[in-house]
């Protein structure tokens, strides 16, 4: 693991700072090219991620559907604060 | 459709809830077994010898009092925070997260960490023991426990000054609560077992500060890294500043220099190495689920959930030295005081008062319902 990749975390939230609006399956696909290899890039984990960073008045959620395996699905946007925090914290 | 949304996504936010809860007081029952067995540890082999003030190794003279206070107790805190480190470090090579922690030390939520570290490990951890120690040699290790847990109040106060975070009524009412129980125990010991068991109380409180403050920061650099990763972080560098400087340091003062390869060699082969190991074990889930619950259900519900170890800290004590008689010493590991019960008991009602407030809690069921 020793490229140029931001840690994973990081990663996941920088997915975000573009203001686009996405789900955790999305995040997935998106990082899958380059942390493809990571064990922690799962569904679930990444799910985790955001619904915490939801928490901590990062994210904001912006809605809800169900995918065709009726499963629910989150999508989640940036806020102001969650730009502020990334661009002191992680720039 | 909607509504079958709308029950799913509830449904999962109440998942999401009930997880974070579950690590935040899974974090304070491990940190009442991290208590308990670093306690054990330090009444068994070469560190009996030393805390009696007796000949230790070949023929080796008594430490004297500062070293033995001061020195020893961040040689103890250095191998337990060493050790939840290694753990730490194999979780992460587990996870294929090595890499991440290199990289992640590097940024500036690495760095907060750090210095976390260097505010709860060193100055908080090495506070505790000393406050642990001082019971124990006053009769009691119990007691101090529930000071070291005012943290959470601290960490109220501590986040108004620092952060102008807000603090509510109910808040205010908690702190205060959590001060009579403080006083209750303080107070209930110190009558029981002289000043000795007062020193203790003071260094717990100092400990409370320390990890109120690390409590208040580390929520900062824990929204960004992962939790896994950031204990080990705070693990590493409290072990490493601990062993290498404040221990060293504390030596030297106390004119202990010329001992201390054979103190640390000492402590390195005797058999008390085995529940420093557990010990360490179980300092990785205390602190990592701390910072895990603190993300997942907020500082205050976190910290609260935290602050059991209140009640944890001297039950483990009791259940692992005086119920299990590991060590042999069953008879000096008596039930708590009723006194103390009550003063635990008291403080988890305040540190709830601080963490939520009842009048929000009650709409939240409501609302559930």
């Amino acid at each position: 693991m020793g490229n140029g990749l931001a840690p994973l975390h990081y990663a996941i939230i920088g997915h975000f700072t573009n203001g686009c609006e996405d789900c955790a399956a999305g995040v997935v696909s998106a990082l899958a090219s380059d942390y493809g290899d990571y064990k922690m890039l799962t569904q679930r984990d990444v799910e985790e991620a955001l619904a915490t960073a939801k928490e901590n008045g990062i994210l904001d959620e912006t809605r809800c559907a169900l995918d065709e395996a009726g499963e629910l699905v989150i999508y989640y946007r940036i806020n102001e604060f969650g730009k502020t925090m990334t661009d002191r914290y992680l720039a | 459709m909607e509504q079958r949304v709308e029950a799913l996504r509830e449904n999962r936010r109440r998942k999401y809830f009930v997880r974070g809860l579950a690590f935040a007081i899974a974090s304070g029952v491990c940190y009442g077994l991290y208590t308990g067995f670093l306690t054990l540890a330090q009444t068994q082999g070469v560190w009996g010898a030393w805390f009696a003030g007796l000949e230790w190794g070949a023929g080796q003279a008594a430490l004297n009092a500062f070293v033995v206070t001061f020195a020893l107790a961040a040689l103890a805190s250095g191998i337990n925070d060493s050790i939840s480190g290694i753990w730490s470090l194999a979780v992460c090579a587990k996870n294929r997260q090595i890499g991440d922690f290199a990289k992640t030390l590097k940024t500036k939520p690495g760095r907060i960490m750090m210095l976390c570290a260097a505010i709860g490990g060193p100055f908080a951890s090495i506070a505790y023991v000393i406050g642990l120690n001082s019971a124990t040699a006053a009769g009691n290790p119990g007691v101090i426990v529930p000071i070291a847990a005012l943290n959470c109040a601290l960490g109220a106060v501590l986040g108004r000054i620092l952060f102008r975070q807000r603090l509510e009524a109910h808040k205010v009412l908690g702190i205060a609560i959590c001060l009579i129980a403080a006083a209750l125990i303080g107070g209930a010991s110190f009558a029981a077992m002289g000043p000795q068991a007062l020193i203790g109380c003071f260094f717990a409180f100092l400990a409370a500060l320390g990890w109120g403050f690390e409590g208040c920061v580390a929520g900062f650099g824990t929204i960004l890294i992962d939790y896994r990763i950031g204990i080990a972080i705070r693990q590493v560098t409290s072990g490493i500043l601990e062993l290498f400087v404040v221990f060293p340091l504390l030596m030297v003062i106390g004119g202990g220099a010329s001992t201390l390869f054979a103190v640390v060699g000492a402590a390195m082969t005797s058999p008390a190495l085995l529940f420093f190991l557990i010990s360490g074990f179980f300092a990785m889930p205390a602190f990592s689920f701390w910072y895990k619950g603190n993300s997942m259900c907020g500082t205050a519900l976190g910290m609260a959930c935290n602050g059991m170890y209140a009640f944890w800290g001297p039950f483990f004590i009791w259940i692992i030295m005086g119920v299990c008689n590991i060590g042999g010493m069953a008879a000096d590991y008596p039930p708590l005081s009723s006194v103390q019960w009550i003063g635990a008991l008291v403080m988890i009602a305040g540190i709830f008062c601080i963490a939520v407030n009842p009048a929000g809690l009650l709409r939240f069921d409501k609302k559930e319902g």
